[in-house]
């Protein structure tokens, strides 16, 4: 093979990553996710879920109450996280549903999101570290293997 | 190579598409800044008819770059007090804000209106920013610290106007002395119980005005 055509498979190769790199950023991604704590919409062994990126970049985002999202964890940004979302900027929102009439309830501040896992008994969310600004969203989970 | 353009705008072109968009959104980019937040660092002409034009480095927020290179372990990007950064707004994630960071995460901060606490410990993953200008500037002080998956890039250097090419200004010392401590993991117990009573007696680490 001469250089030239190994010049130019390098360069297509490179060019074919960041390709890969600005789709996966900005139009769709594929992930697994770990844990129990969404069980039953994923299983607690790993799932490949389909996340689109289109809508957390919208103005304003593409975001309603029920949608399960991707995001980086407000502490630990190396770290994604998947929840759903239960209240948009706000909304006031009681922290332990059955905690009776006097349970504490939070108002959803301008900008963020309350999420929380659909198996909250092993979940770390919301309830944990408060709402989560909108702009660490990352993808809405539109399917799952 | 450079023949290939006289024949004019050809497939093979568009292939530089994808490398260019990856070298705009995670390497280097470059932006102007609007607003007066951060005067007199940056826009310190206050008519608001010219705004600077700055060089950002977004390696240092690029989920890939950032990943390959811990992986590889030759480069751990870090967000020091002194950096100025751009990050998504927490009120607003449709709009981009660039403050400068005053505190790092488990450290505490003597807090300016409107916020309602006198004293914070930033928590972990946090920083606490501020605009240079206090009196313009929507930061911390109003929404809080704000976690480091906001931030999407550090600024490097100005590059317009050619009077003031080159790297960004330390803020000005007053800005923040005295009003940032060495905080460790764990203590905002004690700042909670501590600063609903009594507001001086409020113990924690040695003053950061060392290292501004």
């Amino acid at each position: 093979m001469s250089f030239k055509t190994a010049a130019r498979y390098t360069l297509r190769t490179i060019q074919t990553l960041c390709g890969v790199a600005v789709f996966t950023n900005y139009v769709a991604e594929i992930r697994l996710s770990y844990g129990p704590s969404m069980v039953p919409t994923f299983s607690a062994s790993p799932n490949l879920v389909l996340g689109e990126c289109i809508s957390p970049r919208l103005n304003p985002p593409n975001l309603r109450r029920g949608d399960i999202i991707t995001f980086l964890k407000p502490t630990q940004h190396s770290v994604s996280v998947c929840k759903r979302i239960l209240a948009m900027p706000g909304d006031t929102i009681s922290v332990d549903p059955l905690g009776g009439p006097g349970a504490p309830r939070v108002v959803i501040p301008a900008g963020h999101i309350w999420v929380q896992g659909d198996n909250p008994d092993h979940s770390l969310d919301s309830r944990a570290y408060g709402p989560v600004p909108m702009g660490l969203v990352k993808s809405r989970v539109v399917a799952r293997a | 190579m450079w023949a290939r353009f006289k024949n004019g705008f050809r497939k093979e072109h568009l292939y530089w598409v994808p490398p260019a968009i990856f070298v705009n959104t995670q390497v280097v980019t470059i932006t102007n800044v609007r607003g007066r937040s951060m005067q007199p660092t940056f826009n310190p002409d206050s008519n608001q008819l010219f705004s600077d034009v700055v060089l950002l480095d977004r390696a240092s927020t690029s989920p890939w770059i950032t990943w390959y290179g811990q992986y590889f372990g030759i480069w751990r990007p870090k967000f020091e007090r002194g950096d100025v950064i751009v990050l998504r707004s927490p009120d607003d994630p449709t709009k981009r804000i660039i403050k400068r960071i005053v505190a790092t995460e488990y450290e505490v901060v003597k807090t300016l209106p409107p916020h309602p606490d006198p004293v914070v410990q930033v928590p972990q993953g946090h920083v606490w920013v501020e605009g240079d200008e206090p009196f313009h500037s929507k930061d911390s002080n109003y929404f809080g610290p704000a976690s480091l998956g906001l931030v999407e890039g550090k600024i490097k250097g100005i590059v317009w106007p050619p009077s003031r090419i080159g790297p960004v200004p330390s803020p000005p010392p007053a800005r923040t002395a005295k009003r940032v401590f060495k905080g460790w993991p764990g203590m905002s117990e004690r700042i909670g119980k501590q600063a609903g009573g009594s507001p001086g007696v409020i113990v924690y680490g040695d003053s950061l005005d060392k290292n501004p």
